[in-house]
């Protein structure tokens, strides 16, 4: 039995799609990570199935119920929001016993309950301060046990990390996933940023504009996805505007050249990673560095060719080797090349 | 924050509270002036016009009055309004323009006009009919034209506590609206309640168009009393000083009380805008 299952959901804001024909089943236990850009409707999706919105037409069911027309009180489900939404007037221990005082928990069993869940996200030494006492990550810790306590069926997270600093941000990521397998809850993750989605998910789901358009694991989805827009989100991929040639082939120079299913002449999209990007002295085609930017273990380089510009990363111990304005030759690993139609998703 | 000088500084903040405290400071000495004439300070000093004031019956039961019905005001304005209000943020919007549009009326028709009407409007039917001249259509006519000061102070806090926020977080908690309501918007909201309860109180002891049409001297209130003491046949004006500072001091008193309650929080009186 599913954990959650949407089925032909619709939903309008005046003349704007917020949602489209979108179904989607989530097993039990499984974190669903919801991933697109400002005003896909990643969003309105998971206020439809906490039931602060109302869809226009289709079915939520959570678990075995349809809870459609139900209000938010009774669908069983504990929600973190972007801006913690904690009672100021509560200190932590309150505001996770909140939701236990609302289902009728009695005094004893809620006690010992707020305990387990501070202990869960290790703020049991701060139950007595309150919100404006925490610091973003803590308020977000108490949130998160807030929206677990009344064990709810499903845990929905709305960009829970997006008001924090970066590495609080990464800190408390890996924390939610850690508690969430511990507890083993159905959840749907609402994020637009590419990396928590791939960090924190079992299955990765990307939409835009209002459709979802491709579900999958995460390292599917990131390294081979079945729709331009994915490959134009995720993964700083270059995508090359190229025409199928007479021999059913897609060429960017020498840098590569793939058989390509469509016929010749047909307008296409390549893409390619920034990863499957080679330097070499020879081969290849002819470019120049633009741009070296820091990232880590890694450094992006963005290089200019006369066919157009590629970004390319290389190890960061070999930065020094390119610096901007060095010439370099680029080629590209073939089998990390994708052909999408030009015209199509 | 004011720059310049120190001296330009001190001696505009000395202006401000001088322009300030100088009425309260004239009201205090000519309640206990025996006789002031044409001087900058009374001809002598004396207690009498407190003792007879606080001894006579019927500044006694006005201020009861007045203190009765502007609790009663308070009380009554927090059941109307509050809910609507609080429904208005968190599930209706188009309960808003309506709740603004009614708080517009007292500003556009003066006090004795809506009085008059109120009167008027009672008496149409047999069944309100009985209303008329009451001190209860005095409470009804209070709350109806004064609510716009309680309505602004709670509006400004439900925005600035952003109460749609609090709201769909504990609806998700398996908490309910009036829940919702006592358990976390009230709270949240406590100086702007106190705050709109105070202006509620004040507007109420104040009030005297109203009490003069709808009651008259069948339900003299502090205000009726002074009225009378100023230009009746028994005028008493430094007993209509001492009233005032009384009525003061029970306003100061109230305003002290919500001030202890909020240490460190300020009032938001006015609509604030939404957090981002």
């Amino acid at each position: 039995m599913p954990g959650v299952r949407l089925d032909g959901l619709n939903k309008r804001f005046g003349s704007v799609a917020a949602l489209r024909d979108l179904s989607l089943d989530i097993r039990d236990g499984e974190l669903l990570a919801l991933l697109g850009p400002s005003g896909c409707g990643k969003t309105t999706l998971l206020r439809c199935v906490a039931g602060l919105s109302r869809p226009d037409s289709g079915v939520i069911r959570l678990g075995d119920r349809d809870v459609t027309d139900q209000p938010p009180r009774t669908r069983d489900v504990g929600m973190v929001f972007q801006g913690y939404a904690l009672f100021p007037t509560m200190t932590a221990a309150e505001n996770v016993g909140f939701p236990l005082e609302s289902r009728g928990w009695s005094g004893q069993r809620r006690r010992e309950r707020i305990t387990e869940m501070l202990m869960l996200v290790g703020l049991e030494h701060a139950a007595l301060r309150y919100p404006h006492q925490l610091s973003g990550g803590q308020q977000q810790r108490v949130a998160l046990a807030r929206a677990l306590a009344a064990r709810p069926n499903v845990l929905l997270l709305d960009e829970p990390l997006s008001a924090l600093d970066a590495l609080t941000r990464t800190t408390l990521r890996d924390e939610i996933r850690r508690i969430q397998l511990k507890v083993g809850m159905t959840a749907i993750y609402v994020t637009h940023d590419q990396a928590e989605a791939l960090a924190v998910a079992d299955r990765v789901g990307v939409m835009d504009q209002g459709r979802l358009i491709e579900v999958g694991a995460p390292a599917d989805v990131y390294r081979r996805p079945s729709q331009r827009f994915t490959a134009a989100f995720l993964g700083g991929r270059t995508m090359l505007e190229l025409v199928v040639d007479a021999g059913s082939r897609v060429a960017w120079g020498d840098a590569f050249s793939i058989a390509a299913p469509y016929p010749p002449g047909t307008r296409v999209v390549a893409a390619i990673t920034p990863e499957s990007v080679r330097l070499n002295s020879a081969g290849g085609i002819a470019g120049r560095v633009v741009l070296a930017s820091f990232r880590g273990s890694t450094i992006r380089l963005q290089i200019e060719t006369d066919l157009g510009e590629i970004a390319a990363d290389v190890a960061a111990d070999s930065a020094g080797a390119y610096p901007a304005g060095a010439a370099v030759r680029v080629s590209v690993a073939m089998e990390a090349v994708q052909v999408f139609l030009a015209d199509g998703t | 924050m004011l720059d310049g000088p120190l001296w330009l500084r001190i001696g505009v903040l000395a202006s401000v509270a001088l322009y300030g405290v100088l009425p309260l400071i004239a009201t205090a000495l000519y309640s206990l002036a025996t006789v002031w004439r044409r001087k900058p300070l009374p001809d002598g000093i004396t207690l009498a016009w407190w003792t007879s004031t606080l001894q006579d019956p019927g500044f006694l039961w006005a201020l009861g009055r007045s203190l009765g019905i502007s609790v009663l005001a308070v009380i009554l304005v927090n059941l109307l309004i509050l809910p609507p209000l609080y429904w208005s943020h968190v599930a209706n919007r188009r309960i808003r323009p309506v709740l603004e549009a009614c708080a517009l009326i007292p500003f556009v028709l003066p006090g004795v006009v809506m009085a008059a009407g109120i009167n008027r409007f009672v008496a149409l039917w047999t069944l309100t009919s009985r209303l008329e001249a009451t001190p209860g259509l005095l409470l009804m006519a209070i709350v109806a034209t004064s609510f716009p000061v309680y309505l602004w102070a709670v509006d400004g806090s439900m925005r600035a506590a952003n109460v749609l926020a609090l709201w769909e977080a504990a609806s998700t908690q398996g908490a309910g609206s009036w829940r919702i309501l006592r358990r976390v918007v009230v709270p949240s909201i406590g100086t702007g309640l106190a705050a709109g309860s105070l202006l509620m109180f004040a507007s109420a002891m104040g009030e005297l168009a109203l009490a003069r049409i709808i009651t008259g001297s069948s339900f003299e209130t502090l205000t009726l009393w002074q009225l009378r003491k100023l230009h009746g046949t028994d005028a008493d004006p430094n007993g209509v000083a001492v009233a005032s500072l009384l009525s003061l001091f029970v306003l100061f008193a109230f305003s002290f009380a919500i001030a202890i309650r909020n240490r460190g929080r300020s009032v938001q009186m006015a609509p604030a805008a939404g957090k981002g």
